[in-house]
């Protein structure tokens, strides 16, 4: 649901459904799963199964963070600590 | 993949989850929100579960499928650092949910009302077997603090370990001080070997 989904700026943009292009253009930058389903109103299966088309066809790259497979060290645990003190 | 992301489109940020279980009216949203950089975000998960009904005596199941509501919030912490919130029920029939919402989670926030402790039963008792580190927060939004903390961690039957604190989940400073809480209890665990 964290999983950072990005799309992959294309030269040629073949014509793509619009629920499809509404994805492209809000993964401009990096978003997570959980924000593209918020942003599109489309339920997370759906948008889960629409991203692994585009992961298929290359037109998007998604990345899980390290720290979802791994607790982060303390370093950064200390790090993230003095951010949200910070906030 | 992370390196292809990283050429396409600048720094893909590293994120936290942090999962914030409760009762209904037990403020889940009303913390996220406090914390949220973002109002608070809003997503479905079209769920199908095993329903119990009279058939169970006989061993028949029946499959459901329910529409369930995720309420979710976002710090940006750093343009590399970025921490979700998300908001659970804490009722057992949810437990479908804290299953995937957990996998990768740094941690949860067990968000108490103590008009309706027994909510909290349920999920606590899922946090520990799971071994998720996780702190109870007791909301007082009434800005009384009529119960006191000991009291409150009896009725609630919590191991000594766990951190309790009373919060006021409208309040952005007091929210913060929950997730520090929990922050610093992994960062124990991690200390630990745990």
């Amino acid at each position: 649901m964290t999983t950072q989904v990005v799309a992959v700026p294309a030269v040629r943009a073949p014509e793509v459904d619009p629920e499809v292009e509404l994805i492209l253009s809000l993964c401009a930058r990096p978003l997570s799963v959980a924000e593209v389903s918020s942003r599109t109103g489309f339920a997370l299966g759906v948008v889960r199964i629409l991203l692994a088309d585009l992961v298929d066809q290359g037109r998007v790259v998604v990345r899980t963070s390290d720290w979802e497979r791994a607790r982060p060290d303390a370093a950064t645990l200390r790090s993230v600590l003095e951010r949200i003190r910070e906030l | 993949m992370g390196r292809m992301a990283a050429e396409v489109a600048g720094p893909v940020p590293d994120t936290l989850k942090i999962v914030v279980a409760g009762g209904f009216g037990a403020g889940k949203t009303t913390l996220v929100s406090a914390l949220s950089e973002v109002e608070s975000l809003h997503t479905e998960e079209v769920m199908t579960t095993e329903s119990v009904g009279l058939d169970d005596l006989a061993g028949v199941e029946d499959k459901t499928t329910t529409t369930v509501a995720l309420d979710f919030g976002r710090i940006t912490l750093d343009e590399s650092t970025v921490v979700y919130l998300f908001g659970t029920p804490g009722q057992r029939r949810f437990s479908y949910m804290w299953e995937e919402l957990t996998r990768g989670a740094l941690g949860a926030v067990v968000l108490a009302d103590t008009r309706r402790l027994t909510d909290s039963f349920d999920v606590i008792d899922f946090f520990e077997e799971r071994r998720v580190p996780f702190v109870v927060a007791v909301n007082c939004f009434d800005g009384q603090r009529t119960h006191r903390a000991d009291d409150v961690r009896v009725a609630l039957d919590l191991e000594d370990p766990v951190p309790l604190l009373l919060c006021d989940a409208r309040s952005r400073q007091s929210a913060k001080e929950v997730v520090v809480e929990l922050v610093e209890l992994v960062l124990r665990w991690e200390l630990s070997g745990a």
